[in-house]
């Protein structure tokens, strides 16, 4: 079994559509031509389209100015050996029971009974993953989450009762519009619209864990749902910029951390530094601050003034708590 | 001189760079010292080639930067999969590849020499069936074709499993969407989905390290020895100081940080007595060697002292710390604090002992390791216990130093 092989390439998979694309009706060359750019890398029609006109690669004939298959039938491969076993590895996932119900599963393993799983959930240590994760086991939590799922792809409102961040209890009509996943925290959210009388009135973020009823609703919305105004409204006005020293592999640890971010780097010849600028969005600012003061003075935060201003006050509350005898918070 | 091409033979080649227009988006060209200018700019054009949409360009004074930049949230696929789906091949490869299923989908099974005279009269091309045998025992091997034997020839025929035979469709569709990105080696979930002519729509992912796809085939090969009990032999090579070392040792685990992604292998070397974690980007080659006798005991040894390893470290020559940091914390007003010290504290103990003050304990085989932890609480450390004193003494420093030139200023 091999990971990087041309069986699963880019060029094969392209080839694959023009010849599906050819059976259902002949193509012109420049519909091929749309087919590989939109498909493909973005120099690959000129490298496709010639062998495929010219015949080097001889899939294709021309008939009346345009494209047919020499094949017979519609390109679809198997199922790989590599692929089963990728598949019958995520059985063992705690997760795997959101999205197949348990006869699936068991029909599963009895299908891949001869083949070896790539790996085991075992064979893998998340050691700082946090430990309030949602619980994958619970039937009311697995029950919500595919009424959620299926809402979403539906695109149809639901009412759901959640408990807020603050403990109060809400009920609303909502349009599913993305379910984020966080390794980290181990939790899903779902992000959404609420909807009254047929209008959006505002965008939600719920925890999939907080959620303890949902049900059908007669709400309904006609226009397209997008979190995108969501994101651009709470994207950071400015972003933070932090100057990195060379000190302690620091360059390298928070090019990692925040690899996460969009972010663009640049150095400063003049005092031998780097300075970074991380978007976030507003909403994960106190967790960005942290972030960043688990580094110590090998970051620097030099700008936005708001940001700049929470540092600066924790670090003196800090300052005062080991280094001032008469310390006002003890 | 060679032509450019955007594919490649060995995945390696590309490794490198993506990984660092990736993670050191501000290098320019004349810092990628090493190998040619020539091997930079190929590979550039090779990398803007894939990832186009993600690609960005800055002018400085010392010249033009490229660096790839995107938030990981908003994405649905990882574009780094694209490296993964650029490897060469010659031109029997991609007719055979096409035309042996077109062939075998109307016939059952065919031998060697039917198969080839097929190939020949529908393609136009003659093959000889040397070449077309290496090409379906190849996709034998890989799970394409099947094969039986029939008297003393060997028959082939085309493998009937796909995704909507193996289980419901939809819901497979979707676990494969979400896998994709949050399993291992999920670049697998991508080859899945772009046979289905599908893609995630669904799902996006928070705290997401794409990167880490780059060392996927490390991962396999490392996975791959786990399972059949072997001892390995790696290149284990610092991208800091540019030291390679060849490392022996039986892995045992892979330890991965959800909040930077880097992954590391735990393996155990004989030689030392000990466990060990060593990064995997990192790592250029791996071999297998062994079976390893006694696999089974290690395994054991290393689950029981999994408890007391903060993060990758085992520890020097104190095996154990008992690590405790005070925090002032306002029980009225800041439980969300008390309740992030047990989120977060990996099993650490919070105790409440004094007004406004918490204490935090936990058992360690490497207090120093706790400290990033530590300092993500500036504000409200009282003191800290258990760490070295040359760490203690440097956190005061640090913090001094935090003070001087966030603080004095305003004073």
């Amino acid at each position: 079994m091999e990971l990087f092989s041309e069986i699963y390439g880019c060029y094969f998979n392209v080839i694959a559509k023009i010849l599906n694309e050819t059976l259902k009706g002949s193509k012109s060359e420049k519909e091929i031509s749309e087919i590989i750019t939109s498909s493909a890398f973005s120099e690959s029609a000129f490298y496709i389209l010639p062998k495929l006109i010219s015949g080097e690669w001889n899939f294709l004939k021309k008939e009346n100015a345009a494209y047919v298959p020499l094949l017979k039938s519609s390109v679809k491969l198997p199922v790989t050996y590599l692929e089963k076993a990728w598949l019958k590895s995520l059985l063992s996932d705690k997760r795997i029971r959101l999205f197949l119900p348990d006869e699936q599963i068991i029909y599963l393993r009895k299908y891949l009974f001869d083949t070896p799983a790539l790996f085991d959930t075992e064979d893998f240590h998340y050691f700082d993953v946090y430990s309030d994760g949602d619980n994958y086991d619970d039937a009311n939590y697995i029950s919500i989450f595919r009424q959620v799922l299926s809402a979403y792809k539906a695109k149809r409102a639901i009412t759901i009762t959640f408990k807020s961040g603050h403990g109060h209890r809400v009920t609303g009509h909502y349009i599913p519009c993305g379910i984020e996943y966080s390794n980290k925290d181990d939790k899903f959210r779902v992000y959404a619209v609420r909807i009254r009388y047929g209008k959006i009135v505002t965008t939600a973020i719920i925890n999939m864990a907080r959620i303890t009823r949902l049900e059908a609703s007669k709400e309904s919305f006609d226009g397209k749902i997008t979190m995108d105004k969501y994101f651009e409204s709470n994207r950071c006005t400015a972003p933070v910029v932090i100057e990195i020293s060379k000190e302690r592999n620091a360059l390298e640890r928070s090019m990692l951390h925040f690899a996460s971010f969009e972010k663009q780097t640049e150095y400063n010849k003049e005092h031998d530094k780097y300075i970074s600028y991380i978007y976030y969005d507003k909403k994960d600012e106190t967790e960005l601050l942290i972030r960043i003061l688990s580094f110590g003075p090998v970051i620097k935060v030099l700008g936005p003034e708001h940001f700049l201003a929470q540092v600066k006050e924790r670090v003196a509350r800090q300052y005062e708590l080991l280094f001032d005898g008469s310390c006002k918070f003890l | 001189m060679a032509e450019f091409s955007e594919l490649i033979k060995n995945f390696d080649k590309v490794r490198d760079y993506m990984r660092d227009f990736f993670i050191y988006g501000f290098k320019q060209r004349g810092d990628f010292d090493r190998k040619s200018l020539r091997t930079y700019d190929n590979e550039k054009r090779r990398i803007e080639g894939y990832l186009s949409k993600y690609m960005k360009w800055d002018t400085s004074k010392r010249g033009k930067n490229v660096y790839i930049s995107l938030d990981s949230s908003k994405i649905t696929q990882n574009p780094l999969y694209a490296a993964w789906k650029s490897k060469s091949f010659t031109n029997n490869d991609i007719h055979l590849h096409f035309y042996i299923p077109d062939i075998l989908r109307s016939y059952e099974f065919l031998n060697i020499e039917e198969l080839t005279n097929q190939i020949s009269k529908l393609s136009g091309i003659i093959f000889d069936t040397q070449t077309v045998r290496n090409k379906a025992n190849e996709y034998v091997r890989e799970g394409i074709l099947i094969s039986r034997k029939q008297g003393k020839s060997l028959e082939y025929g085309l493998s009937h499993d796909n995704l909507k035979s193996l289980s419901c469709y939809d819901d497979m569709l979707d676990t494969v969407k979400f896998y994709q990105e949050t399993a291992p080696l999920g670049v697998i979930g991508s080859y899945l989905l772009d046979n289905e002519n599908s893609a995630n729509d669904i799902f996006s992912f928070k705290h997401h390290f794409i990167v880490h796809t780059l060392e996927d085939e490390i991962l396999f090969q490392i996975l791959k020895a786990i399972k059949d009990k072997k001892q390995i032999r790696f290149v284990n090579t610092s991208i800091r100081t540019e030291n390679t070392h060849t490392i022996y040792g039986i892995p045992l685990k892979i330890f991965v940080s959800t909040q930077s992604g880097r992954r590391y292998i735990c393996i155990y070397q004989t030689n030392r007595g000990r466990f060990i974690n060593y990064r995997l980007d990192y790592i250029k080659k791996v071999e297998s060697l062994d079976f390893c006798d006694n696999y089974d005991i290690l395994k054991g040894k290393l689950n029981t002292n999994l408890k007391h390893c903060w993060g990758v470290s085992f520890g020097g020559i104190h095996r154990q710390d008992t690590f405790k940091m005070k925090l002032y914390i306002n029980e009225k007003t800041e439980q969300y604090i008390v309740n992030r010290l047990e989120r977060e504290g990996r099993g650490g103990k919070v105790e409440h002992i004094g007004e406004n003050v918490y204490q935090y304990t936990k058992e360690v085989f490497d207090a120093n390791e706790c400290m990033p932890w530590v300092k993500s609480f500036i504000g409200r450390i009282i003191s800290i216990e258990g760490a070295s004193q040359f760490v203690l003494n440097r956190f005061l420093s640090d913090v001094k130093r935090m003070h001087e030139f966030y603080c004095k200023e305003d004073e």
